[in-house]
């Protein structure tokens, strides 16, 4: 990989980034030429999700998939069930459509609430974490704590969980909520959309490394209504292209890395990126409301071109999800009726689903024979960013070596807040995607 | 104050979460130092530690090596969660480490070696096991509390049924029919899964002490109709790790099961 003439000037390692979801760490050369190679070594260990869940009954295969991650698991575990209903012909009611959207909101707001206080605020208010950075911040730890607490009950109540949601099952759910239950989820949500607030007022006072300003594409699940919403069918880009995810193969490509035990994912051969910044970046005229209105006064903030401007998309998001939430939490309240989950008309087919994990496009591809998983593929967000992600981690090592900045530790300090803006999720990679077709 | 380490080996990190967004989080970093917690905090100490808790199966070289080295540090060792007491999911399948790595990345290679899922006492010696897809929250203050006053946290040894039938949720084994695992699974979930009308899978671990009634409830999932290998296929996805399981269910799915399956339905 280096050129043998080329002297090795500093090596910048991190063993383990610390503050994301996974194990993983950065390693970074510079040379004298002032180039740098950086690489984002994925050591979490495989855990060959898609290879075991082959020969099982798919009602089991969706109930180890939720434990790809702990921080989307109900994305994961919806985004599974999803792809084995459209397999098997089951038609949900739209009363469960509306549930999983709420329960898939809740997800959302829990995730950005953890990933915004717990692994990014620290870094931006000098604090080794988030219980250091309580004892001079208590309104802003009890805030996350608030908000945090609020949409792990809502998956409690509509998932059963709030960490591998079991309640929810191909055709529906098995227990739906109450008409009180919902009520109640309402008003907690109303009670929490002032604390929402706070992410954004906290990263105003942050500026971005502008050399890292540079045109991206970005990819996002286009929602399936008028609205801003993270379910839909088909994908979209930033730069106008449309494609049905039965085609994904076609677009998306994958890669074996020596240096990681996650693949990375290329779009038309090119790096991308999925994420907060890439849903609002090409659907930010579906949003309304107060979120919107925010968002609008701080574009520069929402820069597609810069990766920390994920940060502020997943505060204005967090704003925004709360507030639908709460709508379509009054609205299943009106209407709550009791029903039965839909029955599969069919015990074999093939299916592809996409849907917007918190960290982005999120695609299940799963073969059913007679209720038996024969194949299943999985591309998760944090696959398809980190080939992008690496090339930033080399920009920015090579700007702040130019710039004069030769402290490695104070390198590797900035590097890990560029990764942690992507908001990684390292288990999920590691779910891997077999080569096999 | 006493010392603590948490620490993920390969696994969904949902453990750990638990463990971090407790509402008591306060009163827990009020009463033990975090001298190692890198899912939250980029500080670091070394030294021994009076506690570890470690999520995850040991999946790579790496994660042996790192367990290791916990070992050496922490006074108590705690299998935080299903992979680290049983091997979890991961251990689903019972391919060799060499087939899964060929299914999924062919002949690629990868610097890092990995391994075959297993549970952390097959490595190290453990104090304790905290097992749970996550581990309840109630559980994990428990053993906080206990480990507090110098206490030491009492094994479940009752089955998730218990608790189900103290609730009165209707039967899902015997009223719908379905293979619920609530008669051989570790309780203290308050029988979530059973009382959400949804078969129970294993998620805590098999009953300790052998006092698990495998081979009565392999017979009634037999006689529900189910095969052997549906039981099989069911009973490994938690309890993979059990090393006496292949033999429990050989001997209920032997001629000699058969026969007494057939025996009682004939009175």
């Amino acid at each position: 990989m280096l050129k043998k003439e080329v002297k090795i000037v500093r090596p910048i390692v991190v063993d383990h980034i610390a503050r994301i979801e996974g194990k993983a760490g950065i390693e970074v050369v510079m040379r004298e030429d002032g180039k740098a190679v950086a690489r984002v070594n994925v050591i979490e260990g495989p855990r060959f999700f898609e290879s075991i869940v082959r020969g099982k009954h798919v009602n089991e295969a969706v109930t180890v998939l939720s434990r790809i991650c702990s921080f989307c698991s109900a994305a994961h575990k919806l985004t599974a069930v999803m792809c084995a209903e459209k397999a098997l012909g089951i038609e949900v009611s739209e009363q469960v459509a509306k549930l999983r959207e709420l329960l898939y909101l809740a997800n959302h707001i829990e995730s950005h609430s953890l990933h915004l206080f717990f692994l990014v605020f620290p870094d931006l208010l000098g604090y080794h974490d988030v219980i250091e950075m309580g004892k001079d911040y208590p309104d802003v730890l009890s805030a996350a704590l608030k908000l945090k607490e609020v949409s792990a009950r809502v998956q409690d109540i509509i998932g059963s969980r709030f960490i591998h949601a079991e309640n929810v099952i191909p055709g529906g759910f098995s227990k739906l909520p109450s008409k009180e239950k919902l009520k109640k989820i309402a008003k907690e949500y109303e009670e929490i959309e002032k604390l929402a607030e706070i992410p954004m007022e906290i990263l105003m006072s942050f500026e971005y490394p502008d050399y890292l300003n540079r045109d991206r594409i970005h990819i996002a699940v286009k929602p399936y209504g008028e609205e801003y919403t993270v379910i839909g069918k088909d994908i979209e880009t930033n730069d106008n292209d449309t494609f049905n995810p039965e085609n994904y193969k076609d677009v998306l490509k994958e890669k074996v890395v020596s240096h990681s035990f996650a693949k990375h994912v290329f779009y038309k051969g090119k790096r991308f990126m999925t994420g907060a910044i890439s849903r609002y970046t090409i659907f930010k005229n579906l949003m309304i409301g107060k979120a919107r209105e925010k968002a609008v006064l701080r574009s520069s903030l929402l820069d597609p071109r810069n990766p920390f401007s994920n940060n502020f998309a997943q505060a204005v998001e967090l704003m925004y999800f709360i507030d639908k939430s709460k709508r379509l939490a009054e609205e299943l309240a009106e209407s709550i009726k009791d029903e039965r989950p839909a029955t599969p008309s069919k015990r074999s087919g093939n299916a592809i689903v996409c849907t917007e994990a918190p960290r982005g496009t999120l695609i299940y591809s799963m073969k059913i024979k007679n209720g038996t998983v024969v194949d299943a593929d999985i591309i998760t967000p944090t696959a398809m960013f980190l080939a992008l992600m690496e090339e930033d981690i080399r920009i920015a090592a090579e700007h702040m070596w130019k710039d004069g900045e030769k402290n490695a530790e104070e390198i590797s300090r900035k590097l890990q807040m560029l990764v942690r803006a992507y908001d990684p999720c390292i288990s999920c990679s590691v779910h891997i995607c077999h080569v096999r077709e | 104050m006493k010392k603590i380490l948490v620490h993920a080996l390969t696994s969904c990190y949902g453990c750990q979460l638990q463990l971090a967004v407790l509402e008591e989080f306060d009163v827990i970093s009020k009463n033990f130092e975090i001298l190692h917690f890198p899912m939250i905090s980029s500080k670091e100490a070394d030294g021994k530690v009076d506690i570890a808790f470690v999520e995850g199966s040991v999946s790579t070289e790496k994660d042996l090596a790192e367990l290791k080295k916990i070992r050496e540090r922490s006074n108590l060792l705690v299998a935080l969660g299903t992979c680290a007491s049983f091997g979890g999911v991961q251990a689903w399948d019972d391919r060799s480490y060499e087939e899964l790595y060929r299914d999924v990345y062919g002949t690629a290679t990868i610097k890092f070696a990995g391994r075959k899922a297993e549970s952390l006492s097959k490595h190290v010696h453990v104090d304790y096991i905290l097992p749970g897809c996550p581990p309840e929250k109630w559980e994990i203050k428990y053993f906080l509390a206990c480990f507090l006053i110098n206490s030491w946290p009492e094994v479940i040894d009752y089955p998730v049924c218990q608790e189900c039938r103290a609730k009165g949720n209707p039967c899902v084994l015997m009223e719908k029919g379905e293979m619920c695992l609530g008669p051989v699974t570790r309780g203290g979930c308050d029988a979530r899964c059973p009382s959400h009308g949804i078969a129970c899978t294993g998620c805590r671990g098999s009953l300790p002490f052998g006092v698990a009634w495998f081979d009565s409830l392999a017979k009634i999932f037999l006689k529900n109709g189910f095969s052997p290998e549906d039981i099989r296929k069911r009973m490994r996805i938690f309890f993979a790790g059990d090393n006496d399981l292949e033999e429990k269910l050989n001997r209920v799915f032997s001629k000699r099961g058969d026969n007494v399956e057939k025996r009682s339905e004939d009175s």
